[in-house]
């Protein structure tokens, strides 16, 4: 390792922890492990094998959501390491995999200080904001919350990389067994994870589904396009056309409204704190509203743009319909005595905490999963147009999802967030995604196994796949029981550490 | 049959941790908003009722009213409301309310900060002991997945 490789693996960890300067689209890309890892691939100069320690790594954290994943760690950094080990060791891609998952729970650490430490910044903001709002919000949102993060994380990353190139080096000098018994922790590891997983939406018969789809990929190797077609005719659905009045403004123009999804989109979490969560954030993006609504009137602006840093929190993609919305009532307040900023603020929280629920449902529990499994799919399956494919879709999705929100929102009002709080209701796919996600990560892990089998050069590959289905099914049966996953992986790696020494 | 199975102090009320991971994990049936000004907005309930998980039944109430919505659903039933002080008004209407999690009390209007995103008046924390001393629990959890700890120990 170069001290360039450090300073590029470095580099890759910010931008995915950050998930800023992305358009909101960083966090379902290059903050998972698939990514991560094909960034690491790239630097080190073997895409190919980072992609795959990557896709498979992110197979640990497939129900990963920011309410809280089943299994804990940092999937950026995962990836990371994973992609890096596989490289660097020449080691097959599952021993990689429990190599770096516990160092990258380091990472984790990072992401819970992260909204305590930006509090400095909201202590900063209010302090100068008298002097000038506008550049006081720029400062303190983006320039030094992102600045602090890229020196932090180029910190975590060096330590965590350089640690686990010299820790790795010396036990596999030391043992030349290890490899074989990190790589078996590492399968288990997987095997443990969808195993959870599907334990995401309580169903009877999961285990089943499940247990089906597995076999079918490991003995038929299903065409991933044929699943692909079949999630793309349910999601492609006309919505019903409803009659909505079109609100018409004399000041607000597109481009303003384009402007302040911008901002929305690349700065979300970019000072993401306790105190505001996404507030500032959000005063943040009325900056390209307010500069045209008030124009040459400095104190006004000033006024609005202040009176908008308060705590707001939601869903950011769907929530979009929000900003929309809000954008048309401070327009409406320059001719509408009824409205003030106390009632803007009102209707802003309530519809902050009802949109944020249904919200994370449609993009983190359907839209996320099942994408990511798509890119996981083309991945493990060598259809690599259908990594692509799958990235496209989602990159779609989400700017679309975004910037139509803050259109409906603000040409149809209260009709455009309610239309957009239905969609859920509406879209087929929503009713059948859990069934979708666990056929789905069925089909994928059974390609996955099926993949390290042969990586493995054993004989019985297709028998070995197929055997391995009653591992999960005990781990799924044990987990039922109410035994802590924490506990699981822990006994998978004490287990697997007193073979080797039998041995 | 119908039960009170969890009553949650939370002013973004029904929110992204209470769908994705209270409602499952509780296995709730049927979920209530009490929030007098909720109540009288009808563009917001509408937007909150759309939003709500088809899965489970969900009703918005005032203080007053709580009763008559609580008649209206079944099976395991979660509260939600902003403040202790409305969970105090209801077991004072003889409402059985056995555990209280704080999951989410913004900053601002004299509220200190309790616990990481929990910042408390002196009025809700003194609610809250009253509570917490008359044989409710009442904890700060905000997700399942942490560990709750209760309000007499911090």
């Amino acid at each position: 390792m170069t001290l360039l490789n450090y300073i590029l693996l470095g580099i890759i960890y910010f931008i995915g922890s950050s998930t800023s300067f992305t358009f909101g689209v960083g966090y379902y890309t290059l903050y998972r492990s698939v990514f991560s890892g094909l960034l690491t691939g790239l630097a080190l100069g073997n895409p190919g094998v980072g992609l795959m320690a990557g896709a498979l790594t992110n197979l640990l954290f497939i129900d990963f959501s920011s309410t809280g994943g089943s299994l804990k760690g940092d999937p950026c950094m995962a990836g990371i390491l994973s992609a890096m080990a596989a490289i660097k060791f020449n080691i097959m891609p599952a021993a990689a995999i429990s190599m770096s998952f516990p160092i990258s729970m380091i990472g984790l650490v990072l992401w819970k200080y992260r909204l305590t430490i930006n509090s400095i910044f909201i202590r900063n903001l209010k302090r100068t904001m008298e002097k000038d709002v506008e550049k006081s919000v720029k400062l303190n949102n983006i320039y030094l919350p992102q600045l602090l993060l890229l020196a932090i994380s180029m910190v975590v990353a060096f330590a965590t990389t350089w640690f686990l190139y010299k820790f790795g080096s010396l036990i596999l000098d030391r043992f030349p067994d290890m490899e074989v018994v990190l790589n078996t922790t590492g399968i288990m590891l997987i095997i443990l994870s969808s195993a959870s997983a599907i334990l995401w939406f309580k169903h009877k018969y999961n285990i089943i589904l499940f247990s089906v789809a597995y076999l079918v990929a490991v003995y038929l190797h299903f065409d991933p396009y044929l699943v692909l077609i079949v999630i793309l005719l349910l999601s492609a659905q006309k919505r019903k056309t409803i009659k909505m009045e079109k609100y018409v403004s004399k000041r607000i123009n597109k481009k303003e409204i384009i402007r302040s999804w911008m901002v929305w989109m690349n700065f979300t979490h970019s000072c993401y704190s306790f105190e505001m969560m996404q507030g500032v954030a959000f005063s943040h993006s009325m900056i390209p509203i307010f500069k045209k609504l008030y124009r040459g009137k400095r104190d006004k602006k000033d006024d609005a743009i202040k009176r908008h840093l308060e705590f707001f929190n939601t869903e950011p993609n769907v929530g979009s319909a929000i900003h929309g919305y809000i954008i048309q009532m401070e327009d409406r307040m320059l001719d509408d005595r009824q409205i003030s900023g106390g009632v803007i603020t009102e209707y802003k929280k309530g519809l902050m905490g009802a949109v944020a629920g249904m919200g994370d449902f449609t993009t983190q529990t359907v839209m996320a999963p099942i994408t990511i499994l798509g890119m996981i799919y083309g991945v493990v399956s060598g259809e690599l147009s259908m990594f692509v494919f799958s990235t496209v879709v989602m990159v779609g999705t989400v700017l679309f999802l975004s910037l139509k929100g803050f259109f409906d929102g603000f040409y149809y009002g209260e009709d455009g967030v309610i239309r957009r709080v239905n969609l859920p209701n509406e879209i087929k796919i929503f009713k059948y995604s859990h069934k979708i996600f666990v056929v789905l990560l069925g089909l994928v892990a059974g390609e996955s196994i099926f993949t390290i089998l042969s990586s493995m050069g054993i004989s019985a590959i297709t028998g070995g796949s197929a055997i391995l289905i009653l591992l999960f099914i005990i781990f799924n049966y044990i987990l039922r029981k109410g035994i802590e996953l924490r506990l699981l992986v822990l006994s998978i790696y004490i287990l697997n550490i007193i073979f080797l020494i039998v041995r | 049959m119908r039960e009170i199975i969890l009553a949650r102090i939370d002013d973004r009320l029904l929110h992204g941790q209470v769908v994705v991971k209270w409602i499952p994990h509780l296995e709730a049936d049927a979920v209530i908003i009490i929030d007098d000004e909720l109540d009288k907005n009808d563009f917001l309930k509408k937007v909150t009722l759309t939003a709500a998980p088809n899965t489970i039944e969900a009703r918005i109430t005032s203080v007053d009213n709580f009763k008559e919505s609580f008649q209206t659903v079944k099976g395991r039933t979660l509260l939600i409301a902003k403040s202790p002080q409305v969970f105090e008004s209801l077991i004072s209407q003889g409402v059985e309310i056995k555990r209280i999690v704080l999951g989410g009390m913004g900053s601002g209007n004299d509220r200190k900060n309790l616990y990481r995103n929990i910042h408390v008046s002196t009025e809700e924390m003194a609610s809250l002991i009253k509570m917490a001393d008359h044989n409710v629990e009442v904890d700060i959890q905000i997700i399942p997945d942490d560990k709750p700890k209760n309000i007499l120990k911090i």
